[in-house]
């Protein structure tokens, strides 16, 4: 029963931690980068709950942003090999519990 | 069919028949024939007249002659009277009677009872029309439209008439009249021509181009909580070690802020020096500059490359036993300006690089030697270069292993240098502890077979010693083969006015050797006091044969390079002297008038050679064109004595040193390069060979005369 207390109170000091954007993988240029998280945030933290029209604001801002054919997966668990073109891809982790994948291609 | 009645019918065999009339006009009245109508008579009579009104044309006499073609049968009257019976049916014989359905209902194939029978041999349209038809009716109110719109213009015309008459009457009325329309009036249609002209079309062509794609890269990863978790507990370590890194100096700012600052800018120095970053002397930097000099030389040099490659002396076709020699590039080290070019040696296999050995030949006015690499694609600076504490008397690059270079010195110390380590040091030395020379050095040469412990070469000098050096892992092992003495009873053989000083059992210096190109152990030394003696490195215990004839000091000896058993040496003595390694007296004798530096065979041709004399001239011999004199004596430099000539070993180009430290190279004129061609029974080596004995022969046969 302790176990189950420590691990809660871990995950809540995690999570405490955890609020800022951890940009996980990324060869996008800075200016880019900054811009791209900015649209994740905000998606992610307006659609917590439906990942669905979570990933596609993210889509579409950045398609109206960057240009056409984005790629965006968004979730807890998910794993991925994909073909991207270069500097053009972005894989950052979003308050401790979400994952997000953006890329063009 | 039913209404059809079947009918047969008889009917002859036509005939054609001409009709001519033969008109006779009468009085001069002319007389128009009626349009002639084709007649077929039926009539087996073809000679019955056609009657003619005598009333008319009393004179006028027509009859019918019946012309037959050769090809046509000649039918009797019976074949003719007889009778063929055509019959009509309703049936249609080209009807085809079996045409099957299938039928779908029944899944079967079935007859087609109805086949139809009609055929059409012959159908015209009439120009007749009901005129109750459309068509009728259309083309009856196109005819009244044509005709109102007629009688319109009509009224219009005469309106028009009519109101000018009346404008005429009241002369001043008239200004409204206009011209009437006369666009419906029908104009000579052969009036119009349709004119058009056509341009020529250009044809279409399809251009695309295909732009890269953007570059592209893949990448794989998984994300789940744990993964999320350990990466936040990362960064939050990361982040931490930072603002450690960065608290730290501050915290020790207060102490030494000011030693500090300048001691990390020292370490950045020390770093940017110690990794050899600065961009100017960077390996990519000195790349790009050798390509650039490399470009720059090749612009510089081009018509001087151009007479390399396609140059040949046109008078040479026209001239028969002279040739010429085309100067080309100057070789010329910064460090060799005022040392004499000793020594010369091209690379087996690189054919456009050299090296080239500097020093001084005079014994009161030595000066440092220096070592050269050129290529003749860049004249203007070595691709390597070494300088050496003593000057350079020789010099040999390895056939084998093109990068080892064996140099000689003064001092009479030897070296090896290879030649991919820029101004480096040499690999080995020889120094007054592992045995050195105490005497120049005059030659150097790399064993042809690899020994048992490895890399060999052989040096002489004078101070008697023949040795053999053996590259061993970190130093030069020695190994005298021969000791060169000055024979007594040789030397009382040739007394006529030549004095033999030498105490017996003193040692001759040696200034030049060859080994001979077919036995390996084979070799000639020339020594200081003129004799050239044949050895073999197999025993040491003497002279396998001697040659008298010089009398000065030999400064070089060669072997043919295509026929094993002569060889020629030239000397101080001005001259230039052929052997046969049989006879221990010259076959043939050249007198240059002046001390012979260098003589070297060509590599192509047995009978070939060229030597370069102090004077400052090339001579270049074909004995088997002219034994006597030289087929080109030509200056190449117009000051300084030249001391070594070297054939390149395909090219037929010579390179030429100078006392005052230049190499010339030059282009052999056609004339002085002609090789026998291989006729098939012979190799052209073989060819050279016979070539070569042959002369000899003829000098021998001239000289017994002589005696």
């Amino acid at each position: 029963m302790a176990d189950v207390e420590d691990y809660r109170k871990d995950m809540e000091a995690f999570f405490k931690m955890a609020k800022y954007p951890l940009v996980r993988q990324t060869d996008m240029l800075a200016e880019m980068r900054e811009e791209a998280v900015d649209v994740c945030v905000t998606a992610v933290e307006k659609h917590q709950a439906d990942m669905e029209k979570c990933t596609q604001a993210i889509k579409e801002a950045l398609d109206r942003k960057f240009g056409p054919r984005w790629h965006v997966i968004a979730g807890n668990y998910f794993s991925f090999e994909i073909t991207h073109e270069c500097k053009n891809l972005l894989y950052l982790f979003i308050g401790g519990t979400t994952g997000v994948l953006v890329w063009k291609m | 069919m039913p209404g059809v009645v079947q009918k047969a019918f008889a009917r002859k065999k036509p005939q054609i028949v001409k009709e001519t009339a033969v008109l006779k006009p009468a009085n001069g009245a002319t007389y128009t024939p009626t349009a002639p109508a084709a007649v077929l008579p039926l009539s087996p009579n073809p000679r019955a007249k056609v009657p003619v009104s005598a009333d008319e044309v009393p004179q006028q006499q027509a009859f019918k002659e019946v012309v037959r073609p050769d090809v046509q049968l000649a039918l009797s009257e019976r074949d003719l009277g007889e009778e063929i019976v055509k019959t009509l049916t309703a049936t249609n014989p080209s009807a085809p009677k079996n045409v099957v359905h299938f039928n779908m209902r029944d899944r079967v194939f079935k007859l087609d009872p109805m086949v139809d029978q009609l055929a059409q041999h012959y159908s015209t349209d009439g120009y007749l029309l009901h005129h109750h038809s459309e068509e009728a009716k259309r083309q009856l109110d196109q005819a009244k439209a044509a005709e109102e719109a007629a009688a319109r213009y009509q009224t219009e015309l005469e309106r028009v008439q009519q109101r000018r008459e009346e404008g005429v009457g009241t002369a001043s009325v008239g200004t409204d009249s206009e011209p009437p329309d006369d666009s419906r009036t029908l104009r000579n249609q052969f009036n119009f021509s349709d004119r058009a002209a056509q341009t020529a079309i250009q044809p279409p062509r399809d251009r695309g181009t295909a732009t890269e794609p953007p570059p592209t890269a893949s990448t794989t990863g998984s994300c789940s909580m744990w993964q999320i978790y350990d990466a936040y507990l990362e960064d939050q370590e990361r982040q931490a070690a930072a603002e450690e890194q960065s608290s730290r100096p501050r915290g020790g700012g207060r102490k030494g802020a000011a030693a500090g600052a300048p001691a990390a800018s020292a370490a950045d120095d020390a770093a940017r020096r110690g990794g050899g970053a600065g961009p100017m002397s960077s390996a990519a930097m000195s790349r790009v500059a050798r390509v650039l000099e490399r470009m720059a030389n090749q612009n510089t040099f081009a018509d001087v490359g151009m007479d390399f490659k396609y140059w040949e002396d046109a008078a040479d076709g026209v001239r028969d036993a002279e040739g010429t020699l085309l100067p080309l590039w100057r070789f010329t080290a910064e460090r060799g300006r005022y040392k004499a070019l000793t020594a010369l040696c091209w690379s087996s296999d690189y054919l456009d690089l050299f090296a080239a050995g500097y020093g001084s030949y005079g014994f009161l006015k030595q000066c440092s030697g220096l070592v050269a690499c050129f290529s003749l694609k860049n004249p203007s600076y070595p691709e390597f270069s070494c300088t050496t504490d003593s000057g350079v008397l020789c010099l040999d690059l390895h056939a084998q292993h093109p990068n080892l270079l064996a140099v000689g010195c003064y001092d009479g110390s030897v070296h090896v240098f290879d030649i991919r380590q820029k101004g480096g040091r040499p690999l080995y030395s020889a120094t007054a502890q592992t045995g050195k020379h105490t005497d120049p050095v005059w030659q150097v040469r790399w064993a042809a077979a690899e020994g048992q412990r490895g890399l060999q070469f052989f040096s002489v000098s004078t101070d008697g010693r023949f040795t053999l050096w053996t590259l061993a892992k970190n130093e030069l092992i020695h190994q005298n083969i021969l000791e060169l003495h000055s024979d007594p009873g040789l030397a009382a053989v040739d007394a006529d006015g030549w004095e033999d000083t030498s105490s017996p059992g003193a040692l001759a210096g040696g200034c030049c050797f060859d080994f001979n190109q077919g036995q390996d152990h084979l070799f000639v030394v020339g020594t200081e006091e003129g004799r050239i003696h044949e050895c073999s490195t197999a025993h040491n215990s003497g002279y396998l044969q001697t040659y008298l004839g010089h009398h000065m000091s030999v400064y070089s000896v060669r072997w043919n390079r295509l026929h094993p058993r002569f060889f020629l040496s030239c000397g101080a003595d001005w001259t230039v002297r052929l052997w046969d390694s049989r006879r221990s007296q010259p076959v043939l004798v050249f007198d240059l008038g002046s001390p012979v530096g260098d003589v070297a065979w060509s590599p192509h041709a047995a009978t070939t050679f060229a030597a370069a004399t102090e004077e400052g001239k090339v001579h270049v011999f074909d004995i088997s064109q002219n034994s006597i004199e030289a087929l080109c004596e030509q200056r190449v430099v117009t000051q300084g004595r030249l001391t070594k000539i070297a054939f390149n070993p395909q090219h037929p180009i010579l390179l030429v040193g100078d006392d005052r430290g230049c190499v010339t190279c030059v282009k052999l004129s056609p004339n002085l390069r002609r090789v026998s061609q291989s006729d098939g029974k012979q190799t052209a080596k073989e060819m050279e060979v016979a070539k070569l004995e042959k002369v000899i022969e003829v000098a021998l046969k001239g000289m017994k005369e002589a005696n």
